[in-house]
C-alpha cells in the first residue's frame, strides 16, 4: 500500500512497461531504462503526469536534466541497508529544490521512516502488514532533533 | 561536565521506548535477525559468541562518580559484575540478556547514558584526548567540540546507513593522545590569526587494511565544521563501496579516488551546500564550553603539605612517578588508574572497584573520571596532598598498578574468549606479557613502549600502531602469532612492520623478549625509547635474532 504524507489527490502512477501502454495511459511511472530508451518520446509527451523509478544503486545523473518533468521520484531501496537514497533524497531537496513526490519503495523498514521523512521522502510504498507499524512510527515521532536538515 | 538539557532528555526516553517496541517485534517474530540487526547494532547490542554484548558509550571518555556507580549497579545486576572498557572510550558488558536490555537502557538514561551508535553502520561515539582541558600544552578544549559533534552526528537522517561504521575523533594539542590518523576523520584544533580551526585528516583506520589518515583541509573555521564534516559524509554515502564489507570503509574510497580528487568531490558538496544551516551560534558555543569549565574548586589555593607529599612509601614513589601527570593548575595532579594489573584482561573492571572509584572521585577528583583509549581510568583533578590516601584507596581496590605507559600496560581486544570474529585468544598473552615482566625495575628499564594485540586481523587491539603489534591467527586449528614492529598512533603516526614467520603462544613470550633485548642492546642511551631505536636501526637486528637459528618451517 501507499502512504502518501501531503495530500495527492488520488493522483496513482501506473508503472509501464512498453510504448503501446504509455501512450494510453495518463498517470505513468516508468523504470530508468525505460526512460533511457524512449526518453525523445516522454519528452514530446503532453497532459501526462510522469513518474520516474530509480534503484538505489543507480544515479541521478541520468534524469538530472529534466526534474521539471517529473510528478514523482520513485527511489527503490534494493535493501534497508543501502542508505544511498537518503542523500538522494536530500539533494532533490535542497540542491535542485524538487518540491514534487519523493516516494521509498522496495526493502524498506518502518524504524527508517523518521528518517526517509527528514532527509525529504514524503511517499512510501510498504507491505500492507506492515501499516500499523508505520503508522505508530510516524506518529510517535516526537519531533526533536538535533539537526537542521530538510524537514 | 555535560548535562543535559531538557531536549536531550526526550530524545534518549523516546529511543529506549523505542527500542523496547523493538525487542518485542522481534520476540514476536515481525522483524527478522537480519533486519533487527541493524537496529540493535545501533543501540549498541551484538550478538557475540556465547551472548549478547552491549556497548554502553561513554561520550569522549568523561564520566561522573554517579555514572561509574550506576555502572557498577548495571554490571551487578543484569551481568556477572564485572565490565571491560574499550580502545574506543566506551564501556561494555559481556552477558546481557535481551529481555533485560530495555531495563538497562532505562537504568542508563536516568544518568544521563545511553548505548546510541557505538556500533552499527554510522557515526559512532567521538573520542578525544583524555587529557583533554588538563594540561597545558592546549590550543583548545576538544571536548565541546565532541559534544556539539554528538549531537550533529546522533540519529543523522541521511548517515544511519553508511557502506560501513565511522569514527570521528579529535584532539586539542599538537600532542597526539587520540590516534586522530587512524580515524575515519580525524581532526585537530588550530589557530591561525587567534581564530580557531580545524585541521581535518581523512580516510585511517586500521583493520585488514591500515591506512594513515591523508591532510584534506588544513584549516576549516569552527564555525563551518559541521557542513564541512557534512559534506564528506555525503560524498562517502554516495560514493563509497558496498558490494564488499572489507572494501567498505572511507579509507578505501580515499585510497581509491586519491586524495585530490575526493578532495573535490567533498569541496563542490561544500561549495552547494547552504552553509547557513550549519552554523554553530555563539551563543550555541558558549552554552556549551561553560559545561567543560574547570570545577571552582580547583581555584581555591591549597598550598603543599610536604610532609604528606615525600611519604617514604617505595610503592607509592614509584606510583607518583609513573601513574600521574602535571595538571595546568598549580598543586593538582592527574591520576592515571591502570586496569592493567598483573594476569588480568586488561580493562576489565569488577563493579566493586567501579564503586571504589567512585566513592575515590567524590572526595578526591570533584567526581570527574575519564577513560582512556588505552584502556585505563583517569582521576583528572587529584591535590598533590591527597595523592598518598588516594594511592592507598586504590593500592586496596587493585588499582594501584604502577606500569602506565610500560611494557605491561598492553591493549587487548576480547578476542576469542569473547568475539565471534576472532582467529585467536588475544587476553592470555596480555596476560602472560604482564606476568613476563611483572617486576617494575624491569619495565623500569625497559621503559616507554606500547604493545597492542589484536585476536583478528579487524584490528580492534590496535596491533598495526604497537611499537610492538601482535596479530592472533588460526592456522589448522591453532592459534599463531604475528608480530609487526614500530607502530605508532601519535602525531607522528606509522604502520607497524611484520618481522618474520608466525611465532605458537608458547613461543611468544619467548620471541618478545629477543626484540626487548636487540633494543637493549643497541639503544644509545636510557633516554632512546624503543620506537626510536627502531627507526634508528630497522627491522633487521630483530628479525636476525628471532630467526636466525630457526629452522625455516614456519
Amino acid at each position: 500500500m501507499i502512504i502518501n504524507l501531503k495530500k495527492t489527490e488520488g493522483l496513482e502512477f501506473k508503472k509501464i512497461e512498453c510504448s503501446k501502454e504509455f501512450k494510453k495511459e495518463k498517470n505513468i511511472s516508468v523504470d530508468l531504462n525505460f526512460w533511457k530508451v524512449n526518453k525523445n518520446e516522454i519528452l514530446k509527451s503532453n497532459n501526462k503526469n510522469i513518474g520516474i523509478i530509480i534503484n538505489s544503486d543507480q544515479s541521478l545523473n541520468d534524469i538530472i536534466e529534466h526534474l521539471k518533468l517529473f510528478k514523482m521520484i520513485c527511489i527503490n531501496f534494493l535493501t534497508f541497508k543501502d542508505g544511498r537514497p537518503f542523500t538522494l533524497a536530500r539533494k532533490l531537496r535542497e540542491l535542485y529544490n524538487f518540491n514534487e513526490l519523493i516516494r521509498a519503495s522496495g526493502h524498506i523498514l518502518p524504524d527508517q521512516s523518521i528518517f526517509l521523512i527528514r532527509s525529504g521522502f514524503d511517499s512510501f510504498e510498504i507491505k500492507d502488514e506492515q501499516t500499523k507499524y508505520w503508522e505508530e512510527f510516524i506518529k510517535n515521532d516526537v519531533g526533536l532533533y538535533y539537526q537542521k536538515v530538510y524537514t | 561536565m555535560y548535562k543535559y538539557d531538557v531536549k536531550d532528555k526526550i530524545i534518549i526516553s523516546h529511543r529506549v521506548k523505542q527500542f523496547r517496541e523493538q525487542i518485542q517485534r522481534r520476540l514476536k517474530g515481525h522483524l527478522t535477525e537480519e533486519e533487527f540487526k541493524p537496529l540493535r547494532l545501533m543501540n549498541g547490542l551484538y550478538l557475540q559468541l556465547h551472548a549478547y554484548m552491549l556497548r554502553i558509550a561513554i561520550p569522549y571518555g568523561e564520566l561522573s562518580s554517579v555514572q561509574i556507580a550506576r555502572l557498577a549497579k548495571i554490571a551487578r545486576k543484569y551481568d556477572r559484575g564485572y565490565g571491560h572498557f574499550t580502545t574506543r572510550q566506551n564501556i561494555q558488558l559481556n552477558w546481557p540478556k535481551l529481555v533485560d536490555i530495555p531495563k538497562i537502557l532505562d537504568e542508563l538514561s536516568e544518568v544521563e547514558m545511553h548505548a546510541i551508535q557505538t556500533s552499527g553502520n554510522c557515526i559512532r561515539n567521538i573520542t578525544a584526548d583524555h587529557l583533554a582541558g588538563l594540561i597545558k600544552d592546549e590550543i583548545a578544549d576538544p571536548r565541546p567540540w565532541c559534544e556539539i559533534l554528538r549531537k550533529w552526528s546522533t540519529f543523522h537522517p541521511e548517515f544511519s546507513f553508511l557502506p560501513r561504521k565511522f569514527k570521528i575523533a579529535i584532539t586539542g594539542s599538537q600532542h597526539d593522545r587520540a590516534a586522530i590518523k587512524v580515524h575515519d576523520i580525524g581532526l585537530r584544533i588550530l589557530k591561525k590569526n587567534s581564530k580557531i580551526g580545524f585541521e581535518v585528516f581523512v580516510g585511517g583506520g586500521q583493520g585488514r587494511s591500515p591506512h594513515i589518515a591523508k591532510l584534506i583541509n588544513s584549516f576549516v573555521k569552527k564555525d563551518e565544521i559541521l557542513s564541512y564534516l557534512e559534506a564528506i559524509l555525503r560524498v562517502y554515502n554516495e560514493f563509497g563501496r558496498r558490494d564488499n564489507i572489507y572494501k567498505a570503509r572511507i579509507k578505501i574510497l580515499v585510497n581509491d579516488l586519491g586524495i585530490e580528487k575526493f578532495k573535490k568531490l567533498v569541496d563542490k558538496e561544500w561549495m552547494n551546500m547552504e552553509k547557513k544551516k550549519f552554523l554553530i551560534s555563539h551563543k550555541e558555543e558558549k552554552k556549551i564550553k561553560h559545561y567543560f569549565k574547570l570545577p571552582e574548586g580547583l581555584n581555591k589555593k591549597k598550598g603543599l603539605d610536604l610532609k604528606k607529599i615525600n611519604n617514604g612509601d617505595i610503592n607509592f614513589k614509584r606510583w607518583v612517578t609513573q601513574n600521574t601527570l602535571e595538571h595546568k593548575v598549580e598543586n593538582f595532579s592527574i591520576v592515571v588508574i591502570s586496569l592493567k594489573p598483573v594476569g588480568l584482561p586488561p580493562g576489565d573492571m569488577t563493579s566493586e572497584q567501579m564503586e571504589k572509584v567512585s566513592q575515590i572521585s567524590n572526595k578526591y577528583s570533584f567526581n570527574e573520571i575519564r577513560v582512556t583509549h588505552e584502556q585505563n581510568l583517569i582521576l583528572p583533578h587529584v591535590h598533590k596532598n591527597d595523592l598518598f590516601d588516594v594511592w592507598k584507596l586504590l593500592d586496596r581496590a587493585n588499582l594501584s598498578t604502577p606500569n602506565i605507559g610500560l611494557i605491561s600496560d598492553t591493549i587487548c581486544c576480547p578476542g576469542m574468549d569473547y568475539c565471534g570474529l576472532a582467529t585467536a585468544r588475544s587476553i592470555p598473552i596480555s596476560k602472560k606479557i604482564t606476568e613476563h615482566f611483572k617486576k617494575y625495575e624491569q619495565q623500569g628499564s625497559i621503559g616507554d613502549l606500547k604493545i597492542k594485540i589484536s585476536g583478528c586481523i579487524n584490528a580492534c587491539g590496535h596491533h598495526h600502531v604497537g611499537n610492538i603489534g601482535i596479530l592472533g591467527l588460526d592456522r589448522n586449528g591453532e592459534e599463531y602469532y604475528q608480530i609487526t614492529l614500530g607502530g605508532s598512533a601519535t602525531e607522528k603516526s606509522s604502520i607497524g612492520k611484520i618481522v618474520g614467520p608466525s611465532f605458537s603462544s608458547e613461543e611468544i613470550i619467548q620471541a618478545i623478549d629477543k626484540i626487548i633485548n636487540v633494543y637493549l642492546l643497541k639503544r644509545k642511551s636510557k633516554k632512546e625509547t624503543f620506537l626510536q631505536t627502531f627507526n634508528k636501526i630497522g627491522l633487521e637486528p630483530f628479525k636476525k635474532k628471532l630467526y636466525d637459528n630457526k629452522s625455516k618451517k614456519n
